[in-house]
Order: C-alpha cells, then structure tokens, then sequence
C-alpha cells in the first residue's frame, strides 16, 4: 500500500513499506545521518549498521507485529529517494502495545517527514494496538512533541536524559481536521 | 563570589519604562520611517510607525472594550505575520500581557496554557486555530473572547480583527485618553509576556518575563551599536519564541525597518527578494542553506564543482586570517578577488547580497557551518540565551568574531561558572519566575538573582562563553563533578572493535564504571585468531585473555578523559542486552535505567571494594 502526501514545503513524497532489497539502501541512508541523529536512534552510539541490525531491522519486519516504512520524496526525475523510515514493533509480553522509532535523514528534518511517517505507521499499526511505549532522549524535544500529538501521552524520567513515553491511541484528543479528509 | 545584588528595577541610561512607551516613542521619534513590510498577495505591503501606533492604538481601544485589565493575560495564537506584531503591541498598550502559543502546539496544551495562563481573550490566526480553542472551550470559561485574523467570526464568541477595531473606534470616541492612561500605568515590574517552555518532562512552564526584561534587551542591543535604523531585517522566526519576541524588543529600540514572514518555504525566495542587511536564527537553517549550496555544487560536478573547491579554499583562508588579526599576501588577495567574483559573491546573493551578518541561537552551530560562512564573505555571530534570559545572554561581537563560543555577556548582564562547572546569569532580562510555581522558580532562580541555566561551559581569559554541555545530559558523581556518559560510550565504542553496548553508571557513586557487551561474531572472530579454543558466549567473556583486551580499550579512553572522569571499573556481561529482559525495546533502542536496576548487584560490587 502506497500513500501519497506532501510536506510542509510542498515537496511531493510517497510512504511505502520497507522491503527486503532495501536493505543497502537503509545501510546507506544510517551512514548519512548526524552523530546525534545515530544515537537518539538506538539511544547508544551505534556507529553503523551490521547485518546482525540490518536482519533485526529489515528481515524482521513482517507486516503484523512489526511494520515498517519509508517516505522517498519525489525528486525532478521522478525518482524517488528515501529520507525516512519509521517502524512500530509489537510488544511480545503485551500484545497492546507497541515501541515506535522514526528516523529522518538530518538534512530533511522539520519539513513534515516524521509527522507524515508517523500518521500513516499509526494507521497500519498491528491490529489490536492500542498503546505505544518507548524511550526516547530527554533532550530530544522534536521526538516527544511529535508522539504528544498522536493521543495522550505520559512520560517518566528514566534515567540520565531519558524518558520513558506512553501514548494512549484510544483517546486520540487531537480532532484536528485531517487536510487528506480521512477519518 | 562577593557581588553585590543591584536593584532589580534599575533602568539602564535610554532605557523606556515599558514596551508600549518604547512603541510610542519610536512613533514620536520616527513617525514617517518605515515600520513593517509583509507580503500582501504578490507584493510587499509597508506600514510607517504612524501608522503602525495608529493601527495598534486602535485595536488597543477594542481590548480595553471588551474589559481587559492591567496585566490580564491574552493569548496569541498563529504563525509569524504582521498582525501577530500589531496584536501584541495592542495587549500591549492596553496594560495587559501577552501568552504566547505555537501555531503547531496540539489541542490539549493549547488548552492547559490558556488554563493555567488564565487568558481572557485569544487571539487565533486562522479557523484551524480557533477551532483548536472551541475543542478546549469546556474548560476554559476564564476565555470571553476570541478574535480571528483569517478565520470566521460567529458574531458570538469569535469576532473578527475588523469587529475589534470597530470596537476600538467606538471606545476611543468616547474615551480618548483611554490607550494613554493605559500606557501610563504599565510599570517596568508588570507582567509582559508569559511565554510557555516545551519541555519534555510534565507540563509546559510559564516563563513570565516584565517590561524590564524587553525593554532592557533593547538597550542593551543599542549599546552593542551593531545596528541602525539604516538596517533591514528579515524576521521569520516564530513570534511564539523568546529569540522571535527578542529581535521586536530590540527593532521597537532601534527603530530599523522589519520584513515579516513566518513561511518556511519562503525564506529563500524572501531574501532575494527582501535584500535585508541582517537575519537571525537557529542552526538549522544556516545548517540547510549550506546544504542547499552543496548539494547543488555536488550535482553539478566536473569543473563548476572544482571551481567551488578553489574558491572556498581560499575564501577560506582570508576568513581565518581575518579572524586571527593577520594580512594576507598580495598573491592570495589577488586570488580572492577571482574567488569572490566567480563563486563567493554569489553564494551572497542567494541571501540578498546585502547581509552584513548573520546571529545564530537558540542551538550550538557546528563550526564547520559557521567558517564556510565566513568563508564566503557572511559573519555568522553565535548568541546564548534561554527563554528565562528573553533569549538574551551572550553574543559574539563583530570586531571580535569567533568560531565554538558564544561571546561576552552583553552590556548589563553578569555570567558566572558555579563549581559544578554550571552556567549562572544574572541580569535585567532575567524573568521574574515561572507562573504560579514558586518551588520550581526556586529550584533555578536564586535570591540572588542568579539564574541556573542548567547548561554546563567555561569562560576564557577575554570572558567569551563556550557552552560544553547541558546539565540533563550529564551524571553528577558525589564528588559533585559532571560525566558525560554519552561521549564516555562513544569513544569506547570507537576505540574497541568487540564492543556490542556500553554503560556508563557514575550517578550518586564517587568514581565511574561500566557494564559491558560484545558482541558475539567480533569476539568468536577474534577468539579464534588469538588461540582462545572457548566458542560459548558467555564462557568466553570470563575468558581473561578477553578482559586484558577490553581492558586495554578502556585505558585507550581513559587517556583521553579528565582524570574524575575516567572508568575505574568494568564488566562484561555474560548475554547481551535483549529485548525479552526490556533492556531494549523492540526497535533497539537501550534502556539505560532498566540496565542499571537489572545489574544493581553487579554495580554494587564495583564500588563495595575497601580502598
């Protein structure tokens, strides 16, 4: 499933799912990012992917309790080229809920690219997920507004510029009106 | 520290007794100059400042007819545009104070500052905006009022800015004195601005900053004398932040010209068009300009790209030398000519081609960003400042311009380094405390009036600032030292190639440690090369052979850190973190506390030694 959006710039972008050959091309896109983009990632320095990740992060992910995808922002070729990936993963222990992550390529930040990633990862969540529970950098203000705007959310300090963040999905208090006209 | 604590309410020489004064006397000053300039369909609109506090006295008029009362709040709620500036100035003059609101804050906050604010009338850009004030309506009953720039008024609740200066006109035939004996009664100590911090843990905090506060900025930005009414700024920052509200305090002073929009996509686009002599703001879009450039460079290649490589190199170095005080030979300023004329003026005319410098805040800017600037002829002058300084701490100065610091505190403000290595600042912008929460004022604000930033940095010899570190992103050993946790696990996981996760624990404890992962195919890889016959996991992280080699990794570090900072003790644990232990989540991410309370005991052990 293919969906069209656009960013906060007008530039046209597509959020499809994450596949196997794009294996390389996460590889590839991890390397770009920002020292501080790497480890507000996996909240650890993480220099670069290994297959060991790239299986974990790739071959992993199954369209059911582990969904991930890509934004690929449409360039004056028609090419697309990927600038993010976001994925939400099932919690074994507690089948409602799930861990979120979101990467966006630095260059790209603060046009739209997670708030877009997120809004379609929240519609193709695993069925049955009602909560997200994650942790994110306490420092990382972007991430925790972002989640804050997908219900109500609690967070906790865990630790040195850590918080652990709770988003309850069945009480959505957002009605702002959807631009797409979705429900 | 034997500073005497100076009167609070101590003007400056200039210094206006409150931001409506400073309105009305740059109109009495300047009545004829140019004020504002805003894009009004495909042109740009310009407005004197006659015109300006005439517009303002007006929609003051509509406020003080609908009740508003000294020092009563009324929220702000839109994207940066010329009616934000003229509804500010407004509350203003009408003696009351402004709540500021990001365009972008979602509906619950929206409703938790307009509630803990107390706001009474709310100004909302647009329908978007107003309806996020009607989801939230239940609890507010304090808010009488809202009033819409673009949106559509219901005759009711929601009025038009057409209906308030109606309102105004009506209230000041009647009333003419009534804006003026407003004005009159606005002291330096009153509330001027309550500006809401994003911060991640609980709820936002109410910054409430006084006239003093901005009417101090601006004289304190007179007394750099960097700027003129001859300037012409670009303002595209949101108005909802303290560096935006700033940048209006220090215009209202100095009496330049402003052009406002608040569109992102437009900010190129803008300065072309604009050609303004200074702009300010964070990182991120220095950050992306040089980007832009790049990329554009890169694509091209061949030749052009070369070209560019030159250019800059030599850019380059004229720049370091100007930085060091130092003249370049005649052969490199002859180059420079050819750089500048070929590639470098043109990378200035991307940004108008009239930029005298560029301010940089709100974040630390990489220093490789700031000398490609100064590479192509633009000073990019870093400031300090928090939402509870008004964003005003520190600046660089143009005739001392320098890279990874953020200059001397400006005229009027005191900075000083506690022992903990943290920043403290004491001035006249300093807010009076966070609304209705006297403990958390207390825990950063002290009697004093030195504020605790909870920012970490040095001061060198000439008394520049450099920031390394915020405070939240450090552990405090009881030593009372600061450890950077994050740059410990990095240059570890740099330094060994077996490393799989380290954690560093050092809160609380007098000394640092770290528990330790491999990961599994580096060190079965470099067991068998070293003649270690063990394969199983964890029998193999008891190994000695193992631990001498990590060992010798962690000293590496170690050489590199302060001496209070250093790994005294480690170990390795026996499986790597995992997901099933919640170590991890599902998507990798380390939970740090998690694997402190897990390996408590093995922590404790550490430090139980008699030494």
């Amino acid at each position: 499933m293919i969906a069209e959006t656009r960013l906060t710039d007008g530039t046209l972008a597509l959020v499809l799912p994450l596949h196997p050959e794009d294996r390389e091309a996460l590889r590839d896109g991890y390397e770009q990012l920002s020292v501080d983009a790497r480890y507000h990632r996996f909240l650890a320095p993480v220099p670069h992917l290994n297959d060991d990740l790239l299986d974990h992060l790739v071959d992993d992910v199954d369209g059911l309790d582990h969904v991930a995808l890509a934004l690929a922002v449409v360039d004056d070729d028609h090419v697309g080229v990927p600038v993010g990936v976001a994925r939400t993963i099932r919690y074994r222990q507690d089948p409602t809920a799930a861990d979120v992550a979101v990467t966006v390529l630095d260059a790209w930040q603060g046009r739209g690219v997670a708030t877009a990633l997120l809004a379609e990862l929240m519609r193709q969540r695993p069925v049955g997920v009602s909560r997200l529970v994650t942790t994110v950098a306490a420092d990382n203000e972007a991430s925790v507004a972002m989640l804050r705007r997908l219900g109500r959310t609690t967070t906790t300090p865990a630790g040195i510029n850590r918080l652990d963040v709770v988003v309850d999905l069945t009480e959505p208090d957002d009605p702002r009106p959807d631009p797409t006209g979705d429900p | 520290m034997s500073e005497t604590t100076p009167s609070p309410y101590e003007p400056l020489p200039g210094q206006a007794t409150s931001v409506p004064r400073m309105l009305l006397d740059r109109v009495a000053a300047t009545p004829d100059a140019e004020a504002y300039r805003f894009p009004m369909d495909d042109h740009w609109e310009s407005v004197t400042w006659g015109q300006t506090g005439e517009i303002v006295r007006t929609l003051a008029a509509g406020l003080l007819a609908l009740g508003i009362r000294p020092e009563e709040r009324v929220a702000i709620a839109s994207s940066t545009r010329v009616e934000w500036l003229y509804a500010d100035l407004a509350v203003a003059c009408a003696g009351a104070a402004t709540t500021t609101i990001y365009p972008t804050t979602g509906p619950d906050d929206v409703g938790y500052i307009l509630h803990d604010s107390n706001s009474r009338i709310a100004f909302a850009e647009d329908d978007a905006q107003v309806e996020k004030l009607r989801s939230q309506r239940d609890r507010l009953p304090g808010l009488g009022t809202v009033i819409t720039f673009d949106g559509t008024p219901d005759g009711d609740w929601v009025l038009g800015l057409d209906d308030l200066r109606e309102l105004g006109t009506r209230h000041l035939a009647e009333h003419p004195d009534a804006v003026d004996r407003a004005v009159a009664g606005v002291r330096p100590e009153h509330l001027a601005t309550l500006i809401y911090t994003s911060g991640t843990t609980g709820r936002p905090k109410g910054v409430e900053l006084t006239h003093a506060c901005w009417t101090y900025i601006g004289v304190a930005a007179e007394a750099l004398d960097i700027l003129s009414e001859d300037d012409l700024q670009f303002l595209w920052l949101p108005l909802s932040h303290s560096f935006g509200k700033m940048l209006q305090a220090v215009q209202l002073q100095v009496g330049f010209p402003t052009a406002v929009d608040g569109r992102m996509d437009r900010i190129v686009p803008n300065l072309a068009e604009v050609r303004p002599t200074f702009m300010a703001g964070p990182p991120r879009i220095f950050e992306k300009v040089h980007a832009k450039v790049v990329q554009t460079v890169a694509e091209e290649g061949g030749l052009r790209a070369a070209l560019f490589g030159w250019a800059f190199g030599v850019g380059d170095q004229v720049a370091r030398a100007r930085l060091a005080g130092r003249r370049v030979g005649p052969f490199t300023r002859a180059q420079h000519v050819v750089a500048d004329r070929l590639v470098l003026a043109k990378v200035r005319d991307r940004l108008g081609g009239r930029i005298r410098f560029l301010i940089s805040g709100s974040a630390a800017l990489s220093p490789d960003v700031a000398a490609w600037f100064h590479a192509a002829g633009l000073s990019v002058m870093e400031g300090y400042g928090l939402t509870e300084t008004s964003a005003g701490a520190c600046l660089v100065r143009p005739d001392d311009l320098i890279f990874g610091k953020v200059g001397p505190p400006v005229p009027g403000t005191e900075v000083r380094i506690a022992e903990d290595g943290e920043i403290l600042v004491r001035g006249p912008s300093v807010m009076r405390g966070y609304h209705r929460q006297p403990e958390v004022t207390a825990e950063v604000l002290g009697p004093d009036g030195w504020l605790a930033t909870g920012d970490v940095g040095e001061l060198d010899a000439e008394g520049r600032l450099r920031i390394t570190d915020r405070k939240k992103d450090l552990v405090k050993t009881s030593g009372g030292k600061y450890i950077a946790p994050q740059s410990i696990e990095m240059l570890f996981k740099a330094v060994c190639p077996l490393a799989s996760q380290m954690v560093v624990h050092a809160e609380g404890r007098n000394y640092a440690t770290a528990l330790i992962t491999l990961d599994p195919e580096a060190l079965a890889q470099w067991a068998a090369a070293h003649g270690v016959t063990e394969t199983d996991y964890a029998k193999l992280t008891a190994v000695p052979a193992v631990r001498d080699y990590v060992q010798g990794s962690i000293d590496q570090v170690n050489a590199r850190l302060n001496r209070w900072e250093t790994i005294k003790d480690f170990r390795i644990l026996d499986r790597d973190l995992t997901v099933e232990e919640g170590e991890v989540t599902p998507s990798l991410k380390v939970r740090r506390k998690v694997v402190e309370t897990t390996y408590r005991p093995v922590l404790d052990e550490m430090y139980s030694d008699v030494r």
